[in-house]
C-alpha cells in the first residue's frame, strides 16, 4: 500500500507544494484546508503521517491535535503529527502535547528534508512491526 | 512633618558648642584673670603699704637714745618698759598685729638681735576665741580629765592639758601646755605619756579655790604670783614648752586666761638669722615690706620693717611689726570662687546659646535632609515650608522650584518613555508580522523550485531554475536570520534560563541538520563531556549551535571533512569550540567575522550567505555574558569558533 501523508494548513499553496512535493516520490498525499477537515479525513480512515500548520484560522494546530487526541486517533500508531510553524519561538499551548508531535518543521523548509523526515517516520514504523 | 531637630542638630551644637565656649572662655578667662591678678594686687598693695606705713610712723615714735643704751639684761629697765609699752599701744589700735619689735645688726653678717619686743604673758581676763589659731577643741575634754595631741602637729607644735580641781573636787580651769618640739620625736608614746603626767601633776599644783578667786587685775596678789612661779619652775625645766597657762570657760562658752607664761620672748640680744629675708636685709636702708606672705604654726602672717634713725641720719636699727593676713587671703579666696562661678556661669551660657544657635541652623538643614530623601525615594510632590526671609528661606524656596521642575520633566521622560516603548513595540509586531508574512510566500518558492528543477529536462530551463533556487534560498536566509537578529534586538525579550546538558543539546542540533552533513560527506564529531552542564536559554543554544554547525558545513569544500565540537570546563566557564576543516579564514576576514552583513569573499556566489549568522551568534553569546571568538591558522587550512558559557 502506498505511504499516506495528509497536509493540514489554511494555505493552498501549501497544499499545492506539499502535493508535488510528495506525489513523485510515491506518497499518497491527502489535503486538509483545516481541523475540520483533518478530523473528517482522519474519520474516513486515513493511516500515516500528519503534516499540521499551527497558525490556522477557527482550529489552530494545536486545538486539533486535541481533538485527535480525543477521539483517540493517536492510539495504534496510526497516525504520527509533525508540526509545521513558521513561528519558531515555543508556543504556550504545546503544553501537553508535546508527547504527540514527533517533529517540528519550520518554514520554509528544503523540500528534500521533509520527504526524508517523512519516510524516516515509515521505516520506523514499519521496522515496529 | 516631624521636626527631628534634637537628633540631627548635635553635631552643629558641639561645634558651635567649642567654639562659643572658647571664644568665651577666652573672654572671661582673660578678663578675670586680670581682674583676680590685680584685685590680689590692689590687696596685696594696699595690705603692704598699709604696713610699711605703720611701721615708719611706729619707728619714729621710738626713741632712738634710749634705745640704743639697752644693753643684755636690761629687760626690766624702764628704758625698756617705756619703749616697749609705745609699741604695745600699736599694737592694741591693730588687733590684727600680732607682734611689734625691734632688732639691730650684730657683727656677723646677716645675724641680728632682738632689742625690744611685744610677745609677753596674757592678762586675766584675756579672751580665747573659738576662731584663734591657739584653740584647740581638745580643751573642752580637759575639764574632764588630762588631755594630749594625737600628733604633733605639721609646725612641731603639741599640746597637753589637765583639769584644776577646787576642793569640792570640781574641775574649775584647765591647765595647757603648747609644747613646741623641733627634733624628731622616735618614741611617741613615751613622749606623750610624759606630758601627760607632767600636766596633771602640775595641775594638782594649783589651788583650785585660790584660783578661783582670782580677778582681772589681780596680776600682782599672792595668789596669782604663787601660781606663776609654779608654772614658771615647770617652764625652766621643760625648754621646749612655748607657753602654760591656765584657763576658764565662762557660761556662754567663752575661754579666757588667767595665768599665762609666755616662754619665748626674745631677750635683748637674742640671735635671729635673717638670710631667709631679703626685705628685711634692705630695712636699713627703707621702709620695706615682705614680698612673700609667710605661713608657719600660728597662721598666716605679712611683714614691714621701717629704719630707726638717731639724730644724725643714721639708721641704727630696724623696727618689724608682724601682720596677720589671714582676712587678706579670705579674700582672695572669695574672689576665687567668684571667678569660679563666672566660668562654670560661661560653661552654662556657651552651652544654651550654642544649643539655640545651632537650631537656628540646624532645622532648616533637618527640612533639606528630610526634603531630599524624600525626593530620593521617588515622592517629588514634597515641598519644603519656610518663612525664614534669610538664605535658608531662599533655598527653601530654590528645592521647591527644583522639584516642581523635575516633576515636569520626569512626566515628559515618562511620556516619552511609554511613547518610545509603544513605538518599539509596534516595530517588533511589524517585524513579526512581516517576517510571517514574508515566510508564507517564500515556503512555496523554496519547496517547489527545487522539484521543478528535478522534474525540467531542458538543460537551459534547468539552469534558470538553479538560478532562482540560488536566490530564493538567499532570500529565505536572510529573511529568517533578519527576525532572529530583531528578536534578539527587543528589549521585551527575555532568556530562558535553565541548565542544559550540552553534550545532549549538541548532539539534538546535530540530528536536525543531518542532512547537510550527508550531502557534502561531512563527519560531525561530538567530543563534549556528558557531564558538562551550562546554564542558557534552550532555544537560543540551539540556534547558536545550529548558526555554527551551518557555517562550518557551508564553509567546507564538497571533497568531504569533519566538524569537531569540543568544550572544556573552566570554574566558572565553559569554552565550546566547532572546529572545521574548511576554507579557513584571513587575519582580516578574522577582524570583521562577526560584525553584520560581513560576507567573506564576495566572489565565491556559491555560498549562500546573508552575512548575518555569525552576529547571531554573537548576540546571543553576550546576552549569555560569556564571550566569543574565532581562530585560524590560515587560509584552506580550517576554522575554530569559540564561545563561552556559565557553567551551571
Amino acid at each position: 500500500m502506498k505511504k499516506k501523508v495528509m497536509i493540514v494548513d489554511d494555505d493552498p499553496y501549501i497544499l499545492i507544494t506539499i502535493r508535488e512535493i510528495f506525489e513523485p516520490e510515491g506518497f499518497e498525499v491527502v489535503t486538509a484546508s483545516g481541523g475540520r477537515e483533518c478530523l473528517e479525513e482522519l474519520k474516513k480512515g486515513f493511516k500515516g503521517v500528519i503534516l499540521m500548520d499551527i497558525m490556522m484560522p477557527q482550529m489552530d494546530g494545536w486545538d486539533a491535535i486535541r481533538e485527535i487526541v480525543a477521539r483517540g486517533y493517536t492510539e495504534g500508531n496510526i497516525i504520527a503529527i509533525a508540526m509545521l510553524t513558521a513561528k519558531d519561538v515555543p508556543d504556550q499551548k504545546m503544553e501537553g502535547l508535546q508527547e504527540y508531535v514527533i517533529d517540528y518543521i519550520t518554514k520554509p523548509f528544503d523540500p528534500k528534508e521533509l520527504v526524508a523526515t517523512v519516510e524516516e517516520y515509515f521505516i520506523y514504523q514499519k521496522s515496529k512491526e | 512633618m516631624k521636626d527631628r531637630t534634637l537628633k540631627g542638630g548635635f553635631s552643629i551644637a558641639f561645634k558651635l558648642f567649642f567654639v562659643l565656649l572658647f571664644l568665651i572662655l577666652v573672654l572671661t578667662g582673660t578678663t578675670t584673670f586680670f581682674v583676680y591678678v590685680g584685685s590680689k594686687e590692689a590687696l596685696r598693695e594696699d595690705m603692704s603699704s598699709h604696713l610699711v606705713d605703720l611701721a615708719t610712723t611706729t619707728a619714729l615714735m621710738v626713741d632712738v637714745d634710749k634705745h640704743s643704751q639697752l644693753d643684755v639684761g636690761d629687760e626690766n629697765t624702764g628704758n625698756y618698759k617705756e619703749i616697749r609699752a609705745v609699741l604695745q599701744s600699736v599694737k592694741a589700735v591693730n588687733p590684727k598685729i600680732d607682734d611689734i619689735y625691734t632688732m639691730v645688726r650684730s657683727d656677723e653678717e646677716n645675724i641680728w638681735l632682738f632689742v625690744v619686743d611685744t610677745h609677753e604673758s596674757k592678762q586675766i581676763g584675756a579672751e580665747l576665741t573659738t576662731t584663734s589659731h591657739f584653740y584647740d577643741p581638745l580643751m573642752e575634754s580637759a575639764l574632764e580629765h588630762p588631755v594630749a595631741g594625737e600628733e604633733i602637729m605639721e609646725w612641731g607644735s603639741f599640746k597637753a592639758m589637765a583639769p584644776i580641781y577646787n576642793s569640792n573636787g570640781t574641775a574649775v580651769a584647765i591647765l595647757d601646755v603648747d609644747v613646741c618640739v623641733e627634733e624628731e620625736v622616735e618614741d611617741f608614746r613615751a613622749f606623750r605619756d610624759y606630758w601627760l603626767d607632767l600636766v596633771k601633776s602640775t595641775a594638782q599644783k594649783i589651788d583650785g579655790d585660790n584660783h578661783s578667786q582670782l580677778k582681772i587685775g589681780d596680776e600682782n596678789s599672792d595668789t596669782y604670783r604663787e601660781i606663776k612661779t609654779i608654772l614658771e619652775s615647770v617652764v625652766a625645766e621643760n625648754p621646749e614648752i612655748e607657753d602654760i597657762s591656765t584657763m576658764v570657760k565662762s557660761e556662754d562658752g567663752a575661754w579666757f586666761y588667767i595665768v599665762d607664761v609666755y616662754a619665748m620672748t626674745p631677750e635683748i640680744g637674742e640671735e635671729y638669722d635673717v638670710s631667709p629675708y631679703p626685705e628685711m636685709q634692705l630695712a636699713f636702708e627703707g621702709p620695706i615690706a615682705d614680698e612673700e606672705i609667710t605661713m608657719d604654726k600660728w597662721g598666716v602672717w605679712l611683714s614691714a620693717y621701717a629704719p630707726i634713725y638717731d639724730k644724725r641720719g643714721t639708721a641704727v636699727a630696724i623696727l618689724g611689726i608682724d601682720m596677720d593676713v589671714g582676712h587678706v587671703l579670705a579674700a582672695e579666696k572669695r574672689l576665687r570662687s567668684i571667678i569660679a562661678i563666672i566660668f562654670l556661669g560661661a560653661l552654662l551660657l556657651s552651652m544654651i546659646i550654642s544649643i539655640l544657635f545651632a537650631r537656628h541652623f540646624t532645622r532648616p538643614i533637618d527640612q533639606l535632609k528630610f526634603g531630599t530623601s524624600r525626593v530620593i525615594r521617588g515622592d517629588l510632590s514634597h515641598r519644603i515650608e519656610s518663612d525664614r526671609k534669610d538664605e535658608f528661606g531662599e533655598l527653601a524656596t530654590a528645592f521647591n522650584h527644583m522639584t516642581v521642575s523635575l516633576q515636569e520633566h520626569i512626566e515628559k521622560l515618562k511620556e516619552r518613555t511609554t511613547e518610545v516603548e509603544k513605538l518599539l513595540r509596534h516595530k517588533d509586531d511589524f517585524i513579526t508580522q512581516l517576517g510571517h508574512d514574508l515566510k508564507t510566500p517564500l515556503t512555496p518558492l523554496v519547496a517547489l523550485l527545487p522539484t521543478m528543477e528535478k522534474r525540467e529536462k531542458d538543460p537551459e530551463l534547468k539552469e534558470l531554475l538553479e538560478v532562482t533556487i540560488h536566490n530564493v534560498n538567499y532570500m529565505k536566509d536572510l529573511v529568517i536570520k533578519t527576525l532572529q537578529l530583531a528578536r534578539l534586538t527587543s528589549p521585551d525579550v527575555e532568556l530562558i534560563i535553565e541548565d542544559i546538558n550540552l553534550l545532549q543539546k549538541v548532539n539534538d542540533v546535530i540530528k536536525s541538520e543531518k542532512f547537510i552533513f550527508k550531502k557534502k560527506d561531512i563527519k560531525v564529531e561530538n567530543k563534549i563531556n556528558g557531564k558538562i552542564i551550562v546554564t542558557a536559554d534552550k532555544l537560543r543554544l540551539e540556534e547558536l549551535f545550529s548558526n555554527l554547525i551551518t557555517n562550518a558545513v557551508k564553509f567546507t569544500p564538497d571533497g568531504g571533512g569533519t566538524i569537531t565540537i569540543d568544550a572544556k570546563k573552566d570554574e566558572d566557564f565553559v569554552t565550546i569550540s566547532v572546529k572545521d576543516t574548511g576554507i579557513g579564514m584571513t587575519g582580516k576576514q578574522l577582524e570583521h567575522i562577526f560584525e553584520a552583513f560581513y560576507k567573506v569573499d564576495e566572489s565565491r556566489h556559491e555560498l549562500d550567505s546573508s552575512g548575518l549568522g555569525l552576529s547571531i551568534c554573537k548576540r546571543i553569546v553576550e546576552k549569555h555574558g560569556g564571550k566569543i571568538w574565532a581562530e585560524s591558522p590560515g587560509k584552506g587550512m580550517g576554522t575554530t569558533f569559540y564561545f563561552t558559557l556559565k557553567s551551571g
